[in-house]
């Protein structure tokens, strides 16, 4: 693919940035019900509407990806931000990352509409459709992500409610000096003298 | 492969949001989003009806034969004995002001959510059973039939309710919301439908003392654990008593600050204290909770718990409570201990024996804010403090829901923290304060099968925690509640990682500068981190 043919689809999201932006969040608030709907799309206040809020800024920083305005890493950073809500929302898997389709349907519509020639449409349909599939993929990495988050959460939640006795039970090991106590002891490491430290997750060990 | 449904199909009109009304529109019980059903055991320990292994998501609850009998009897009982409850079934407009202002219906987009909904989900009955223009004319006057739907309805949303009171700041009419629920679990109580985790806890506090139910030797060998912990950091042995009869304060922290991380710095804080200023007090192994899940079951099971710490004082003859930071302690201590289990007249009118401050305010509760007792001694110069020793923090403060909008403490906490650190940030004026978000899981909700609704309800107080984060680099959020202490770190690791969770005496203990430490100088934080080189003497 060439510079010029990328110049093309980032003019193109450029132009019709604002309202591809409207027809996605229309898209993504009918997955609420109608009552919240109206909040989130209405409510301007960051702190007062954080889902409505983070949505946008999610949205618009991909939307300035395509458009030649972000770099990589931010639009990673705004992915983030939708997948990580939808995550503990109230959505199976698939319906998380679904924004990332109905994105990719906005988009086709407006670009059938935008290139009248078949060949400049195919240029920058592939362009985009690679770079959205890859962006599916990251979307299906950070929602695994917060899923095995909330798994660990609950390890560590049942840890640190009793931490003081399991650590006088002294059953808790020093996972960052792990090898450093197997190697000092011969016994298991339950007998072991266990200090807590940085980045220890507290967890049992048998 | 066939049966694979097409992207297009993913995104079809079927995912779309039912344009029912809220009134009729399903819920179900799905993993995440609601409470484990009671354990029996917890049942009969606590004399409570209808013990029975049940799950919420069974068919068939096993409801009592008259159920509907008894609930409606509860409820007409209720409308009788608090006149609040007659009003706020009565006088609420719809007006939506609270519409937005719960952070379960904020972070979730549920509409029944919403305060005022939430509170339809009994105002309907009442309506039905209690009103004519529910009895005549039905549905079209806000009215429905009481069923087990109903009920079932009832323990989802009241359940997904933390009694932080938010929305009452904003309702035009001062509806309180939480009273609302508070009389709705009470009401499903009667039936024998309440959660695991808060019967559990109430149950172990009711027999053993605290919620975790750890017997009173294993409470000792825990807080002489922290106590070696506070001689290693600092060379000073501080030797609390427990159960001393004739000790001139009795003090009582949540248990979850000598049991839980990060709560156990805040108790080594609140030791080193009343070391440096040698206070005549004592710890209780039979009043040792702070905390009062009882208010999260019944107002029955609140006066329970509240008076065993009003009866160890006078056991122990001392002449007034010190309590430490707690959330709902402090709500049920404020609000109805006086009318429940005082006045508290076998006590005296707490003084500070350091300070000779009169705690006034106190003057029928006889218990003190631990806040409001340090920052009282700071005021009157009594401590000698190096901010610098907390330099490696950004610190903010989350105004814990109960002490903020149950007893107004505001300044107290923000006081010492700024004279205890030398980086403070506060969160937009919005989310602090009065306007404070709930962590989203009081009231009886930290439990880890509620953890996406957790993780839900606390997003608007994590979206101001990250603004602070981005702007001033704030990574450590200060608070005065053990449920925050245990709820924010979860929080904060899902939502705005690199930010810990503190209670305002870790940061205390970290500056106080104790005569017993002499020339020493510390090397690291009550954390065991090391501290970060401050530049000349640490005791300034």
């Amino acid at each position: 693919m060439g510079r010029q043919d990328l110049e093309n689809l980032r003019g193109f999201f450029q132009k019709y940035k604002a309202s591809v932006m409207d027809s996605w969040f229309e898209s993504i608030l009918s997955n609420y019900p109608p009552e919240a709907a109206r909040i989130i799309k209405r409510e301007k206040d960051p702190f007062t509407n954080p889902v409505g809020y983070n949505l946008r800024l999610g949205m618009e920083g991909i939307l300035n990806w395509f458009a030649g305005e972000a770099n990589q890493q931010d639009v990673l950073v705004s992915l983030d931000k939708i997948i990580r809500i939808r995550a503990v929302q109230d959505f199976p898997p698939s319906q998380t990352v679904i924004v990332l389709i109905s994105f990719k349907q906005i988009v086709e519509k407006q670009m059938t509409k935008e290139f009248r020639n078949q060949d400049l449409l195919w240029k920058n349909w592939r362009l985009f459709d690679e770079e959205i599939d890859r962006l599916m993929l990251e979307a299906m990495d950070i929602y695994a992500e917060c899923r095995e988050k909330l798994s660990q959460i609950k390890v560590d939640e049942a840890n640190k409610r009793v931490f003081s006795l399991l650590r006088k039970a002294n059953v808790l090991v020093d996972c960052s000096e792990e090898s450093e106590v197997s190697s000092s002891c011969s016994d298991s490491c339950n007998s072991c003298e266990i200090e807590k430290k940085e980045g220890c997750k507290n967890e049992f060990t048998s | 492969m066939s049966s694979l449904p097409k992207a297009d199909s993913l995104v079809s009109k079927k995912f779309k949001m039912p344009k029912k009304n809220w009134f009729n529109a399903p819920f179900e019980f799905k993993k995440g989003t609601y409470n484990y059903g009671s354990n029996p055991k917890h049942h009969v320990a606590l004399d409570l009806p209808n013990p029975r292994n049940w799950s919420p998501e069974d068919q068939d609850w096993q409801l009592p034969e008259n159920w509907k009998e008894i609930l409606l009897e509860g409820l007409r009982e209720r409308l009788d004995k608090y006149r609040s409850l007659k009003i706020f079934m009565d006088v609420c407009v719809r007006c939506g002001a609270c519409a937005d202002k719960c952070h379960f219906f904020i972070g979730s987009g549920d509409p029944k959510n919403m305060p005022f909904l939430r509170a339809e989900l009994l105002r309907s009955i009442y309506r039905r059973e209690y009103t004519k223009a529910g009895k005549i004319m039905g549905k079209l006057a806000g009215a429905r039939d009481l069923t087990e739907e109903v009920v079932k309805e009832w323990f989802y949303y009241f359940f997904q309710c933390t009694e932080c009171r938010r929305c009452s700041v904003f309702c035009p009419f001062g509806i309180d919301t939480a009273e609302i629920t508070i009389i709705a679990r009470e009401l499903l109580g009667l039936l024998g439908v309440n959660t695991d985790w808060t019967l559990a806890s109430v149950s172990n506090c009711f027999r053993v003392g605290n919620h975790v139910g750890i017997p009173p030797h294993a409470i000792v060998d825990t807080i002489d654990m922290l106590c070696d912990d506070i001689e290693d950091i600092t060379g000073v042995r501080v030797n609390p008593t427990f159960n001393r009869k004739g000790a001139e304060v009795l003090f009582i922290a949540p248990s979850g600050d000598f049991f839980a991380d990060p709560g156990i710095y805040t108790f080594m804080g609140y030791l080193m204290l009343f070391h440096e200023i040698g206070l005549d007090y004592t710890l209780s192994t039979y009043a040792s909770e702070g905390g009062n899940f009882g208010l999260f079951v019944s107002h029955e099971m609140m006066k329970r718990l509240n008076a065993k710490m009003y009866a160890e004082a006078k056991r122990l003859g001392v002449k007034w409570i010190l309590g430490g930071e707690c959330g709902h302690m402090w709500r049920v201590v404020n609000q109805y201990m006086d009318t429940m289990n005082g006045p508290a007249d076998f006590l005296e009118v707490p003084v500070s024996p350091i300070t000779g401050t009169r705690f006034e305010n106190t003057k029928s509760t006889k218990m003190v804010h631990i806040t409001e007792f340090t920052s009282d001694l700071i005021k009157h110069n009594k401590l000698k403090l190096d901010p610098r020793r907390n330099d490696q923090y950004k610190v903010t403060f989350h105004d814990s829901c109960n002490p903020a909008r149950a007893m107004g403490i505001f300044e107290e906490p923000r006081y010492i923290i700024k004279n205890v650190c030398r980086n403070f940030y506060e969160m937009p004026e919005n989310t602090i304060r009065e306007k404070t978000f709930c962590c989203g899981s009081g009231s009886g909700l930290n439990n880890d099968e509620f953890l996406e609704m957790r993780m839900r309800g606390g997003f608007p107080r994590a979206n101001a925690v990250k603004y602070v984060q981005e702007k001033h680099g704030v990574n450590m959020l200060s608070c005065i509640c053990a449920l925050d202490r245990a709820a924010l770190p979860p929080l904060m690791d899902y939502w705005v990682p690199g930010v810990e969770v503190c209670g305002v005496h870790e940061l205390l203990g970290n500056a106080l500068v104790m005569k017993d430490e002499g020339d020493r100088v510390r090397e690291t934080n009550l954390r065991g981190e090391p501290l970060e080189e401050v530049g000349g003497e640490q005791d300034v």
